[in-house]
């Protein structure tokens, strides 16, 4: 209070501690920048001396990936990835649609409360378990009906599977939220002039959730391009320029985890080259999720 | 108006026909029953799934199998080391994560929300305040330093708003980034530039870049759950921003922030694939110890490296160990799992 | 307006006049005359209990609604005018946990036999919705879904003829290909009124049909309901008295009971013609209900 009778409001105080809270606060939001950041100056500074002693177009375009004789062409191991990617959203598309389906338009409210959660401890499984479950049950499986040489272990198909299973649910939930997301109103338009279940969910509700579900799926495929551990354990370790799923085949990651099991020297080619196929992985995964992204700004305007 | 309309038949016929009854529609029936169909397969799968890991793991899971070491007989091995391992990794990896990632989704949901014409009214009050001392006739080390703060809060409100924005899409994409890739960061960057070993330390601090945008979109959500309310309430008592924030909504947030931080966790201690390429598949028989302060010096030992380490072996007593050690680690899962169940349902509020 | 709608109720017609629009207002001395045909009752509800889980929401519902006519149902809000409504093309099956007791009948059939397949009986008792609810698509499209479902062939022609009947066809003639929801609020409800006629409906429920309207738009559709009734019978859900009264033939009111014994539910307090229930009220409630709002 003052003095001389009249209050006066106090003058506007310095709070430098506030101040430095602030800056501390907004200096932490800075370190997801700095990892972004980090991750492409690193992959760059790695990996770029490999493309020193290996021909850009050598390697994007050569078809052999031999390291031990510094042949590196890595069109199999892209190609194993895609294919494998290819094989699991054959797999969840399916089963990620029909589940999404079945739990927006058939389920009972509870049925659906139970059925989401156990979905999504699927999701949440390490992808060790899934690699796990291939090489313990679906490889068997499949030699079982002869799709596999009875004493072939490794194979894209049982990779393919199993990464398919462990996206189903990401489909599904992500997909799920899309079709929930469709206006009450505009399904009972539909009923109201005569249509029944199936033409609701498949030509109003799907039509009109389309872009999310596409950035489900879109974002599903990516999440199987970048699968290691269940690719590594189910696919083998053989990179393998082949069409036929049931052959075995090496994935970028894979073949990035099977350098870094052994001793990779740092400025040896072989550690300069998961840099390399690093890079490529890292662009992939990126054009996928950017793909996602712009599904997921279109699914946003759609009511407005 | 209708008056010129073709004629065609609308509108009710003289006669009434009856409802028509009930009939079979079978592409109803059949799209029903494919959308029930994917349901019980994928449910079918994860049955399945844990049918074969009991199945194979149970027959050597026993309380030795926890307490022993790793061993290279199939007979004697154990997955102690393993647990070893995964505790320390995940106090490393909680020790970083949780205070740069709440204090980001702090920053991001609360201070960085400023339009352009808030930070330029910031701006031209410090200007006028500027001018009032320079109207005063101050002169020195203070008026530099004012001088500066002006050109660097109109710069801000120039920056800032896309920064901001770029520092969100950042996180989302960094959300989608490939684990295996920030193995690769982790390697350069810890291993190569910084000289760390392949340690346990190396492989914590990857795991905390990993989980990093994890836990700032979760508690982001925390965040905005609370009602802003309550945050100008206590600036109506004469609180400022920050008190008001730091006081009542973060307090109130940080059940959400918590829970969302523990399943940000579950997702880490199931990781193999970033510390694999950062400290290899440790072996050798000794037990790693659980000083966080030697993190450096012990090798990385994880329950998914000691899982994949088994599983690659073409032995089925090792396929077998893999099975048990799957089995711990889904029991450490689902227990972390229900302790944010149970956090959430005990704080979670309606506001 | 005048202060007592019971003593002269208006009729207004819009006159579509080439580029502006003129509105012709012509007092009438009573409701709409009713069209020639037959009267016969369409839906006989007897004794209808309906609930949503447990909670009772309509009780012991007797009426009857007649073809070729307009009826308006009234009432306080919450009172269970749309439930009513919903009930009357099975459009209340669809949420999960609603029970119907008692009967209702469509042209002496029990609408809710175990046997009638409620799919067909949406289609031919069409509906028309609060707020507009056009498909995502073009305005063709909006039509069209309708027909196909009901494998009836969407020609040019019948598209026009039912822009025309919805008196839609002027604005929309160059740009069916053009997103509904690129159109008006009031053009968007033309739509779902032409997208309920273009699938030949018998009955058509209008769940206040007007309210996110402005007045002119209103009135389009009041005319259009004039002009419709002739061919369909016509049950319309409003909080619009004048309206109630410019439009209907008949008009059943209902007002929420219950409270004394702890609940809350719908009863139907008085139905009969329009214009007694505006100028004569039997029941009290009825009563307060119309004098509070004109009083
Ligand atoms: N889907 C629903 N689930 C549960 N209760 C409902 C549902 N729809 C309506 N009700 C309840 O049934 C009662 C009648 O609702 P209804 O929508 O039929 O009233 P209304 O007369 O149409 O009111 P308004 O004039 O406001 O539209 C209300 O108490 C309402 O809360
Ligand atoms: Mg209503």
């Amino acid at each position: 209070m003052d003095t001389d009778g009249a209050p006066r409001l106090a003058r506007r105080r310095r709070r430098p501690l506030e101040q430095a809270t602030l800056l501390l606060l907004g200096a932490a939001a800075l370190v997801s920048v700095l990892v972004t950041a980090g991750i492409v100056i690193t992959l760059i500074t790695e990996g770029a001396p490999f493309f020193a002693d290996v021909n850009v177009m050598d390697f994007l375009t050569g078809s052999v990936w031999e390291p031990v004789n510094d042949t590196y062409g890595v069109l199999p191991l892209l190609s194993a990835s895609l294919m494998i990617a290819g094989i699991a959203a054959l797999v969840a598309v399916p089963l990620g649609l029909g589940s999404a389906i079945y739990l927006s338009e058939y389920a009972a409210e509870p049925v659906r409360r139970t059925i989401k959660p156990i979905l999504e401890l699927l999701a949440g499984m390490p992808t060790i378990v899934l690699g796990f479950f291939a090489l313990d049950s679906i490889t068997p499986a499949l030699q079982s009906i002869g799709l596999i040489d009875e004493n072939q272990i490794f194979s894209a198909l049982s990779a393919g599977i199993v990464v398919g299973l462990l996206i189903t649910p990401l489909i599904s939930s992500l997909s799920e939220d899309a079709m929930r997301a469709v206006p009450r109103a505009m399904r009972e338009g539909a009923y109201g002039v005569g249509a029944t279940k199936r033409v609701v969910a498949g030509r109003i509700v799907l039509p009109a959730a389309l872009s999310g579900v596409m950035a489900a799926i879109v974002l599903g495929v990516s999440r199987a391009v970048g699968e290691t551990m269940a690719v590594t354990l189910a696919a083998g370790t053989q990179a393998n320029l082949s069409a036929n799923p049931t052959d075995p085949m090496q994935t970028i990651t894979a073949y990035i985890v099977a350098i870094s099991k052994g001793e990779a020297v740092r400025g040896s080619t072989q550690y300069q080259s998961i840099f390399a196929v690093g890079i490529l992985l890292f662009v992939v995964t990126l054009i996928i999720n950017l793909v996602a992204v712009r599904f997921v700004r279109r699914f946003r305007t759609v009511y407005h | 108006m209708a008056t010129d309309a073709p004629s065609l038949p609308l509108g009710d016929a003289a006669e009434v026909r009856p409802l028509r009854k009930k009939r079979p529609r079978p592409a109803d029936a059949a799209f029903h029953a494919a959308a029930l169909g994917a349901v019980t397969i994928t449910m079918g799968a994860l049955v399945w799934l844990l049918g074969a890991i009991l199945a194979s793991g149970l027959g050597s899971l026993d309380w030795a199998f926890i307490t022993d070491p790793v061993s290279t007989s199939a007979e004697r091995a154990g997955f102690n080391s393993a647990l070893r391992g995964s505790l320390v990794l995940m106090l490393i990896t909680i020790t970083v994560a949780i205070p740069i990632g709440f204090a980001a989704a702090t920053y991001l949901e609360k201070f960085a929300a400023l339009s352009r014409s808030q930070l330029e009214g910031n701006a031209y009050a410090r200007q006028r305040r500027l001018h009032e001392m320079e109207a005063a006739g101050a002169t020195g080390f203070g008026v530099t330093l004012k001088r500066l703060e002006v050109r660097a809060s109109f710069l801000w409100a120039r920056i800032g708003p896309p920064v901001n924005r770029a520092v969100e899409v950042n996180i989302s994409n960094l959300a989608a980034v490939p684990s295996i890739i920030y193995g690769l960061l982790g390697l350069a960057l810890f291993v190569s530039f910084v000289g760390l070993q392949k340690s346990l330390l190396s492989g914590g601090l990857t795991l905390a870049i990993l989980v990093l945008p994890i836990i700032i979109i979760a508690s982001r959500e925390a965040i905005r759950a609370v009602p802003v309310s309550i945050e100008q309430g206590a600036m109506a008592l004469g609180a400022t921003r920050w008190q008001a924030v730091s006081r009542q909504t973060i307090p109130a947030a940080i059940p959400g922030m918590l829970t969302g931080t523990i399943l940000a966790m579950s997702r880490a201690i199931g990781e193999a694939a970033p510390l694999i390429v950062v400290g290899g598949v440790a072996f050798g028989t000794q037990t790693p110890s659980i000083n966080p302060t030697e993190a450096n010096d012990t090798p990385l030992f994880a329950m998914p490296l000691q899982i994949f380490d088994w599983a690659d072996r073409p032995q089925q007593d090792f396929l077998d160990l893999a099975a048990s050690g799957i089995i711990v680690l889904l029991v450490v899962l689902v227990l972390m799992n229900a302790v944010a169940i149970f956090l959430r349902n005990k704080f979670s509020r309606r506001w | 307006m005048p202060d007592s709608m019971s003593d002269s109720p208006t009729t207004t017609t819009q006159v579509a006049a080439g580029t502006g629009d003129e509105l012709v207002t012509t007092p009438t001395a009573s409701a709409p005359k009713r069209p020639g045909g037959s009267h016969g009752v369409v839906f006989r509800a007897t004794d209808l209990d309906f609930y949503y889980g447990k909670a009772r929401a309509l009780k012991d519902v007797n009426v009857e609604i007649h073809r070729h006519e307009i009826t308006a149902l009234i009432g306080p809000s919450g009172c269970g005018k749309s439930t009513f409504l919903r009930c009357l093309n099975r459009m209340n099956d669809l949420i999960p946990g609603t029970r119907v007791d008692g009967r209702i009948e469509f042209h002496d059939q029990d609408l809710y036999a175990s046997d009638i397949d409620s799919v067909d009986v949406r289609r031919r008792i069409g509906m028309v919705f609060q707020k507009p609810n056009p498909f995502p698509k073009s305005i063709k499209e909006n039509l069209n879904f309708g027909m196909k479902v009901n494998g009836i062939k969407p020609t040019a022609e019948r598209i026009e003829a039912v822009l025309r009947k919805a008196s839609l066809w002027d604005e929309v003639k160059d740009k069916l290909d053009q997103d509904a929801f690129a159109l008006s609020g009031g053009q968007q409800q033309r739509l779902c009124i032409a997208r309920a006629i273009a699938v030949e409906p018998e009955v058509i429920l209008m769940d206040e049909p007007c309210s996110a309207l402005d007045p002119i738009s209103t009135l389009a559709i009041e005319d259009l309901m004039n002009e419709l009734v002739t061919q369909y019978t016509i049950v319309i859900v409003t909080h619009n008295m004048q309206q109630a009264a410019r439009v209907s033939h008949r008009t059943a009111f209902f007002t929420v009971a219950g409270m004394d014994q702890g609940e809350r539910y719908g009863v139907l307090a008085e139905h009969g013609d329009t214009e007694k229930i505006f100028t004569a009220p039997a029941d009290k409630r009825t009563q307060d209900y119309i004098t509070g709002r004109f009083g």
